[in-house]
């Protein structure tokens, strides 16, 4: 046995209960070990004290009645909280009712913050739709079927009227802006759901006369990808107003790719990230809405895209970052003093007054400059009695710049931005060729069935950021 | 082991005991008397597990003896030996209330200890046996009882303030 193991033998010396074998050994060890010794010799007292009978009985006596006592009914607490295992156990016990009261003390938090979140997420402005990615997928294979091709050119003849421009078409970029969130798509309805249910309601009295709508916008889409193909079909007799693809009056040119949307659309907001048919069907149902409700407001040639363009506030108002878009186009009052939308060459001929009217799509600056020939470009709007050099245009009101009357060729360079514009010199207009390298611009001339025809072009610079500039040169030869 | 051989080892053992306690020379002087007493009262005794227990006993009325001595003798406090009271043979009244003192104490810490404590000193009052024991508490080990009655009695001493005088 181990010095420690005879330690384990003082006790039964003291109360003499040590068994022959157990005495033995613990006596020649003590003989052997001073300490061990020492420690009998410490031990003699109790041993003394333990062998009087009157001491033996009275310890004995107090033992059995604690025992009773223990039997009889459970420990007082706090005899059972000096024992370290109930010590352990309350204090394990206080730990996890503290965790517990944490826990729900941070969960409760949490969901406070969670709905706080979510009522801001509804006040805010929607998220600006995702700018259209630059034209980086290479052009479809032309081996495709011709009728795969007009199948593939459904979706944008039946989106909006027939368009042209977009030059740098080669490429088409696909529809790759990533879809909005859930929490995003959720607000955007709770936003937009009055302004989507007139919307529906609109559609719906499109409704009314459906089959005749749907066979026009088919022979549309045939004609459009006919001509897309190059394939010699005649246009359809029953097309009630063909709609003509004229090349924008500017010079400028833009765009480097082919967008799958139109820039009208871009103009407007429509987004062109989503995914599912359901975002897809009101898209081309906000697409298609112009075009039917041009009809009852045929003395207002300039209106027909008043839905669009009222769509376009609301949303511009709630998403300042979208593409930043003009809409620009002449416009001839007649002798019976209705205002009708002209092409630049109708413009430049008519010997009434004409008027440049501009339109942006979000709250941004505008500046015109003319430079007649080679002279050095002056500001012609806003004019010098404002004493500013751009002017603030609030989105989906249109200004209207009266035309300068100068003969020759005059070249209107329009200047449009999100922060005001300072003096510019004339590098720095020939510089806007430079910045606009995201810019795309489309001449729309669309006509409708009460004989009002639209005769505009969107320029949009799909640059999201707030620096975005956008420029355009519109040329006139009077 | 003979008997001389256990008295040389119990000389050194006893001396060395005794010198922590008290001086040198009155440690030998005490180890002396301690042998002197075994070999003339109990020369009889002979067996290690007697003769062992009977020197520790032996020692400790020596040591004691030795205590009440110097008391006696003013060695610890200067008194006029006229101060002092008779001898008395019985134990004094002094020595009576100490053993009262050190009962109560030994009561009290008792009372103090744990189920298992008591339950292990109740049955070594009884005159049980670690073995017995060792079955009377259901246990396989009698190292599980060795272990369990030395951390009660170290608890116990702690309890007594470090000594049991």
């Amino acid at each position: 046995m181990s010095e420690h193991d005879f330690e384990k033998l003082l006790g039964g010396f003291a109360a003499d209960t040590l068994t022959p074998e157990e005495k033995q050994t613990l006596y020649t060890a003590a003989l052997q070990d001073q300490q061990l010794f020492n420690a009998l010799a410490d031990e003699q007292a109790l041993k003394e004290l333990l062998s009087d009978p009157d001491v033996r009985r009275r310890l004995f006596a107090s033992l059995e009645q604690k025992s009773a006592s223990g039997v009889g009914g459970s420990l007082s607490w706090l005899d059972w909280l000096r024992r370290p295992a109930g010590l352990a156990f309350a204090g394990g016990l206080a730990a996890a009712a503290l965790a517990v009261v944490l826990g729900i003390r941070i969960y409760q938090d949490s969901l406070r913050q969670a709905a706080q979140s979510v009522a801001t997420e509804d006040a805010k402005p929607p998220s600006p739709p995702a700018p259209i990615p630059p034209a980086s997928q290479p052009p479809a294979p032309q081996t495709v079927e011709p009728q795969e091709k007009a199948k593939e050119n459904v979706a944008p003849a039946i989106d909006l009227p027939k368009k042209d421009v977009l030059i740098g078409k080669l490429a088409k970029p696909e529809r790759s802006a990533p879809p909005s969130s859930k929490k995003e798509r959720a607000s955007d309805v709770t936003r937009d759901s009055l302004k989507r249910r007139s919307e529906q309601d609109e559609v719906r009295r499109q409704a009314d006369a459906p089959v005749a709508a749907l066979s026009r916008s088919a022979e549309e889409v045939t004609s459009s990808a006919d001509q897309k193909l190059a394939v010699s079909s005649a246009p359809p007799a029953t097309a009630p107003e063909p709609k003509q693809i004229q090349t924008p009056a500017g010079g400028r040119v833009a765009a480097t790719a082919t967008p799958a949307l139109s820039v009208r659309a871009l103009f407007y907001g429509v987004e062109s990230g989503r995914a599912d048919t359901r975002s897809m069907a009101k898209e081309q149902e906000q697409a298609m809405k112009p075009l039917a409700e041009s009809a009852p407001q045929a003395n207002r040639p300039e209106r027909p895209l008043e839905g669009l363009s009222q769509l376009g506030k609301a949303a511009g108002t709630a998403a300042q970052l979208r593409p930043l878009g003009l809409r620009y186009s002449f416009v001839v009052r007649g002798t019976d003093g209705q205002e009708r939308e002209v092409d630049a060459a109708t413009a430049s001929k008519s010997v009434q007054p004409v008027f440049l009217t501009m339109e942006a799509n979000q709250d941004a600056y505008l500046q015109v400059w003319k430079t007649v020939g080679s002279s050095t470009p002056q500001l012609l709007w806003p004019e010098n009695e404002t004493g500013q050099f751009s002017l603030k245009m609030t989105a989906g009101q249109r200004q209207h710049i009266p035309l300068p009357m100068e003969s020759g060729p005059v070249t209107l360079t329009a200047h449009l931005s999100r922060i005001p514009t300072g003096s510019i010199t004339r590098q720095e207009t020939a510089m806007f060729d430079r910045l606009s390298s995201n810019q795309l611009q489309e001449s729309i001339t669309a006509s409708n069935r009460t004989g009002s025809q639209e005769h505009a072009t969107y320029v949009v610079n799909q640059d999201p950021s707030t620096t975005v500039q956008l420029a355009v040169d519109i040329t006139l030869s009077r | 082991m003979d008997r001389d051989t256990i008295l040389k080892s119990l000389r050194e053992r006893i001396l060395a005991f005794a010198t922590l306690r008290v001086s040198r020379a009155q440690a030998e002087d005490l180890t002396q008397e301690v042998l002197v007493v075994l070999h003339e009262k109990y020369a009889r005794v002979t067996e290690l597990t007697e003769l062992v227990p009977l020197a520790f006993q032996v020692l400790r009325f020596k040591m004691l003896d030795a205590h009440r001595k110097s008391l006696r003798r003013g060695e610890y406090n200067q008194e006029s030996v006229e101060g002092l009271p008779l001898a008395d043979p019985g134990d004094d009244p002094a020595t009576q209330l100490d053993q009262k003192q050190r009962v109560d104490r030994l009561l009290a810490a008792m009372a103090q200890l744990g189920e298992r404590c008591r339950e292990l000193f109740k049955w070594k009052l009884e005159g049980k046996s670690f073995p017995e024991i060792q079955k009377l508490m259901g246990q396989t080990s009698i190292n599980t009882i060795y272990t369990w009655d030395l951390r009660c009695r170290k608890q116990l001493l702690s309890l007594m303030g470090g000594s049991w005088e």
